[in-house]
């Protein structure tokens, strides 16, 4: 019986545990480049969608985080202006310094990382809620970004950064969509191949239970943040490296976006459920519409009016299913 | 039992918190003021007030509505976005007629049509607020920008304008207009949510959605009149900033939503609903608005906004934390020198990990909780490799020495010894690597998660580098495991896609499966068939073999003499008697257990039978319960017996409107009714009180008086507004009716014992004049006293010619009380059973209980 279980067909076994859920996700994702790619035959065109993925790696990157974030039950708001205050602070480290990549490098990951220590010292030490907790480091590091930036106007020239911000390699892949597979990667073996990853399920599932099993809550719980804030830290690097310059309005609507792609991509607001898979998806629908609104001429403003409906719509289908579900 | 008086009103713990919150707000608005007029010249004058309204309205004005958002438990993320989106639209409705007062109702209007899209899509599609809102703003921010064109658009109506920009004098001070909205708003959020049924629904929802609902709260309706309400604020708001800046600004107000959160957050205000004023909300915008117009003011670069912004959220938030940690150690120290201390010898070896051993022995335990003493004094023997009943009624302290066996508590004295070695356990980890297991009685799966991975929970097998996990061995073992318990599961399964009964089955074997020599089983056999038991009988019994020692913790007084080898009886946090199961029977183990004879308990004087009230014929809810017919008389109990999963609450669930049936007629004096949803029961004059008294029965952060007029909101209020001495005499009354032991009516329900806390969930129910009462499990985890009084209870309603349906697993409380009983197995009724004379047998009942119909 076992030794059936085991080798039962891989594919069926995937093909089954995505629920229907993500079914409507890729439906979504297909129909738009349908119906788009019908309105301006353009839309396929191979640089098109180079540029596409240019443009969501950041966002789906900060999507990564707070998709961990958000299946252990919690939220984290900081991630936004957490990426700003990262990324100004690796800009500037790196200009004092004499321009060494190295240093904006690792400028913008510790940047993340020690927010994100911050944000699990207050959830879990000083037992506030994560809602609470990451509204007052948003201001905070809204207030830094200020902070470390001010007076400050320079631009980012090294041959790396535009690298990191736009390269390609071998001409097809974008590097910045290459990290973002990257994290994509390292963040669906933490949730499905590591204690760590289990434990953010169970956490987010019933927490009680995970507690009585002999889970220690306050270490994996704070490792969630302190991983959401490591996001934050890649997330801020990229999109430094492709505005060039060091800019206190970094955040852009990196938090909002990151949070719906998530969402969209089925992971549950109350906790324990959420796959790599699905928020991949919501991340590229989002990347999607906002890039074909932009190529079918519609003003970027009315997009964000756009990206809200698609938002509204996804949540409403997914209350409907569950409507349903429990009669 | 009321204390009357001044000081009865000093046990108002919530209104001391209260205080204490105001005081520490006013402090450091204070200390801003005195640290802003050394620093800013000309800081102490009138305009710095009028600055401070004209800076402070929009904010204010938000936070009111925010307040009643949050106190429901919701957040709202969008009014930022719906002022830009309606000052907008009230913009160009404006310089197309000329007329001010179109301008108006378009700000109003369209800011309670987005409240309404929030409410409709929060209250009655259950979506998350967070999420819905930050939809809705994303929608509102870019409609806005498309139709302004991302520019501003001027509006240079004066009438329009003068809301938001107009000063007027008052005896030589400039005063500016707005202040005549903001007060306005304030006083009517403060009358909402203080004086009238609404603000009452929306504490109570806040408290606990799921009694709100029971206690015939329209819980949808409220929730979206409140972001109706918020919308109402938006559209005021959205007048007086465009009128500030003769404009409508497309990215206007952006960011305001946080501010809002903030001094909510500040002000007292819990996230999770239920609980804080509006007094502390307006509190914490004074504060924010003083800081900002401050920092304004010094010419400092504006990121110190934010930083001190980020501070105040923490700072607010910690001094609360910490007060309340304080308060609760000193309650525990305080009750802990009552008793005297047995010191821990100092000499004695500490166990690091159990192998095999002749005795387990707790010495002198004690633990205490905040107003409970829930151990007093244990001290018993466990002889290792035997199994070891432990019972008592609820709240016997079970649970509790369990708990400190698995390190989920501390022990507050006293000690355990392995063979005369300490064996301390420092938490749940720690005893766990000391070789100590548990099956809880709640089932402790994680949903979403595999068999493999719930039996591996906490102890997974790393892979070969260590950093991840061997995922092929442990379906593996997994197998092997499930194998040899002989049960049919597919490892790789999540847990949510099995029944009760499979998980229950993965539940014990993840128990087995640790190397643990104590297992302890608590309520195993509750959701599991006849077949699966045996199985884990047979378990039980191999695992003794083993060495292996288990504490099993029942109810179930009969499947004890199958299984046990000796039985401790624990009776109110105190050890009773330790007995080797050969020399104990039944009769004697329950009077060990509640100390007197259960029937005197359950005995009830019958009275004549009225007319009929109920008939219920052929109910059937699909999937759940299939053709149940009965009846119920004035002035008759009916008791509903059969196992747990039997259908019985379920049943009643259909007669009170929170489930529907799918066939099957419900007659109500004789005219057939449906019930929609609690109103419509409760107007009927149906109630039903719950079994989950946490669950359903009592919202715990309101006050005993706001807890038993909850339901009855309509007998002491008028036109919508509560009449608070009619609310206090109501509530006095039952207080009194019911010997409810509280200091006073404003006591928070939450500090009462679990007996009180019963009887003022009876109240609520009795105080909106009930016809018929269902009563679910009505005397589960109470002590026997208050069972006593609650069943005297039932006598005297029964004797006012109500009637009554009891659903009981306690068959002594059954047999006790009823006049007929109806028996149900698996969904359906097995039999009618009349006991006018109390004939009826617990055997007749359990053969007709476990009577299989299919």
């Amino acid at each position: 019986m076992t030794k059936d279980i085991i080798t039962e067909n891989f594919i069926i076994k995937a093909i089954k545990k995505v629920p229907t859920q993500r079914w409507v996700a890729v439906g979504i994702l297909f129909v738009l480049v349908l119906v788009i790619s019908i309105a301006n035959p353009l839309f396929l065109r191979w640089n098109n969608i180079i540029g596409i993925t240019q443009q969501v790696a950041a966002m789906g990157i900060i999507a990564l985080g707070a998709m961990v974030v958000i299946i252990t039950g919690g939220i984290d708001l900081s991630s936004g202006n957490g990426l700003a205050m990262a990324g100004v602070l690796a800009g500037v480290l790196y200009l004092r310094t004499g321009e060494n990549i190295a240093v904006l490098i690792l400028g913008a990951i510790v940047g993340g990382l020690v927010l994100g220590i911050i944000n699990g010292f207050l959830i879990t030490k000083s037992n506030l809620k994560p809602f609470v907790a990451t509204l007052a480091t948003m201001a905070l590091a809204q207030g830094m970004t200020l902070l470390i930036s001010e007076g400050q106007l320079a631009f980012l020239t090294h041959p790396v950064t535009y690298m990191i911000g736009g390269g390609n390699i071998l001409g097809f892949l974008s590097i910045p969509f290459a990290i973002f597979l990257v994290m994509c990667l390292i963040t669906s073996i933490i949730l499905n191949r590591t204690k760590f990853g289990t434990y953010i399920y169970a956490m987010g599932g019933n927490e009680e239970a995970a507690h009585y099993v002999g889970i220690n809550i306050t270490k994996y719980k704070w490792l969630t943040y302190i991983y959401a804030g490591f996001t934050t830290g890649v997330a801020a690097l990229i999109a430094i490296c492709r505005v060039g310059q060091i800019a206190p309005n970094l955040q852009g609507s990196f938090l909002l976006d990151g949070i719906a792609a998530a969402i969209i991509g089925g992971t549950s607001p109350a906790g324990g459920k959420g796959t790599v898979l699905g928020t991949l998806l919501g991340v590229l629908i989002l990347g999607v519409i906002s890039n074909a609104l932009t190529f079918m001429n519609v003003s970027s403003t009315a997009q964000t009016a756009v990206k809200g409906a698609i938002i509204l719509l996804a949540i409403l289908i997914d209350a409907l299913f569950n409507l349903r579900k429990s009669g | 039992m009321a204390l009357k008086g001044k000081k009865a009103e000093d046990k108002d713990i919530y209104r001391q918190q209260r205080i204490k919150r105001y005081m520490i707000l006013m402090g450091i608005t204070l200390a801003f003021i005195i640290l802003y007029s050394f620093t800013i010249p000309n800081f102490v004058s009138i305009d710095t007030v009028t600055n401070l309204i004209r800076q402070s309205t929009v904010l204010t004005i938000l936070a009111c509505g925010m307040t009643f958002v949050i106190l429901t438990g919701g957040i709202d993320l969008s009014p930022g976005a719906f002022i830009a989106l309606a000052g907008a639209l009230a913009a160009m409705a404006i310089n197309a007629t000329g007329s001010a007062l179109v301008g108006f109702a378009v700000c109003i209007i369209a800011g309670i049509l987005l409240g309404f899209i929030n409410g409709l899509l929060i209250g009655y599609l259950k979506v998350y607020p967070f999420i819905i809102t930050l939809a809705t703003m994303f929608l509102a921010r870019g409609l806005t920008l498309h139709i302004t064109g991302g520019s501003r658009i001027v509006v240079s109506n004066e009438v329009f304008n003068a809301l938001g920009s107009y000063n007027f004098r008052l005896g030589g001070v400039i005063v500016p207009l707005v202040i005549v909205p903001l007060v306005l708003m304030i006083l009517l959020s403060y009358w909402l949510l203080n004086k009238s049924v609404f603000g009452r629904k929306v504490y109570i929802i806040g408290g606990n959605p799921r009694a709100a609902r029971a206690s015939g709260i329209n819980v949808p309706w409220v929730t979206m009149l409140v972001y109706v309400y918020m919308g109402a604020m938006v559209g005021v708001a959205t007048i007086i900033t465009m009128g500030r800046s003769a404009s409508a600004q497309p990215l206007a107000a952006t960011g305001t939503e946080f501010d809002v959160i903030t001094a909510a957050v500040i002000g007292g205000i819990t996230l999770a609903g239920g609980a804080g004023t509006l007094a502390g909300t307006l509190l914490g915008c004074l504060l924010m608005s003083f800081m900002l117009m401050g920092v304004n003011m010094i010419n400092i670069p504006i990121y110190y906004n934010y930083i001190i912004k980020g501070i105040f959220i923490l700072f607010a938030v910690l001094t609360d934390e910490i007060s309340t940690r304080l308060a609760t150690l000193k309650q525990i120290r305080a009750e802990a020198k009552k008793i005297d201390r047995v010191p821990a010898k100092d000499d004695v070896d500490e166990v690091d990990f159990l192998g095999e051993f002749k005795t387990l022995s707790f010495r002198n335990i004690n633990k205490y909780f905040p107003g409970v003493q829930a151990l007093d004094n244990v001290s018993f023997d466990i002889q290792g490799g035997t199994v070891h009943a432990l019972v008592g009624e609820n709240g016997a302290g079970k649970s509790t020495l369990m708990k400190i066996l698995l390190g989920v508590y501390q022990i507050d004295s006293g000690e355990i010894l392995i063979d005369g070695k300490r064996l301390a356990i420092r938490s749940p980890q720690d005893s766990q690597r000391k070789g100590i297991s548990i099956i809880y009685q709640e089932l402790a799966l994680i949903p979403e998660l595999t068999v493999a991975q719930n039996i591996f929970l906490g102890k997974e097998k790393p892979g070969r580098f260590r950093l991840t996990l061997d995922i092929k061995e442990m379906l593996a073992r997994t197998g092997q495991l499930i194998n040899r318990l002989g049960i049919n599961i597919n490892p790789s399964n999540r847990i949510k896609d099995l029944t009760v009964g499979k998980q229950q089955m993965v539940e014990i074997a993840r128990a087995i499966d640790s190397k643990a020599r104590i297992v302890v089983m608590d309520e195993p056999t509750s959701a599991l068939s006849e077949s699966d038991k045996e199985i884990l009988f047979d378990l039980i019994r191999e695992l003794k073999k083993q060495g292996i020692t288990i504490i099993y913790i029942s109810h179930r007084i009969q499947e004890l003499f199958e299984i046990a080898d000796w039985i401790t009886v624990l009776r109110d946090g105190k050890h009773v008697i330790t007995l080797p199961m050969s020399e104990v029977d039944e009769n004697s183990l329950v009077r060990y257990m509640v100390n007197r004879e259960i029937k005197d308990v359950f005995y009830r004087e019958r009275n004549p039978i009225g007319t009929k009230i109920l008939e219920v014929n052929n109910l059937t809810r699909e999937g759940v319960f299939y053709d149940v017919s009965f009846c119920v008389s004035a002035g008759e109990v009916l008791g509903i017996a059969g196992l747990i999963g039997a259908g019985r609450t379920e049943v009643a669930r259909c007669l009170f409107g929170l489930d529907r049936p799918t066939s099957g007629e419900i007659m109500l004096d004789g005219e057939k009714v449906v019930i929609p949803n609690p109103q419509a029961a409760l107007q009927k004059g149906i109630c039903y009180v719950s079994e989950d008294r946490r669950g359903e029965g009592i919202i715990p952060l309101l006050s005993v008086r706001e807890n038993i007029t909850a339901a009855s909101l309509q007998k002491v209020s008028n036109m919508g507004r509560i009449i608070k001495p009619l609310e206090i005499k109501i509530a006095r009354e039952y207080i009194e009716k019911f010997g409810i032991k509280t200091p006073a009516d404003t006591y928070p329900i939450g500090n009462l014992s679990g007996g009180n806390q019963q009887k003022c969930y009876l109240a609520r129910v009795f105080a909106c004049d009930p016809r018929l009462i269902i009563f679910d499990e009505p005397t589960r985890g109470i002590d026997i006293g208050a069972k006593a009084e609650i069943h005297k209870l039932i006598e005297s309603l029964a004797k006012m010619g109500i009637g009554i349906i009891i659903i009981s697993s306690e068959l002594p409380e059954i047999l006790g009380s009823s006049d007929r009983i109806i028996v149900m197995a698996e969904g359906r009724m097995t039999a009618v059973l009349d006991n006018t004379k109390g004939s009826t047998t617990q055997e007749e009942i359990m053969s007709y209980a476990t009577k299989l119909t299919s």
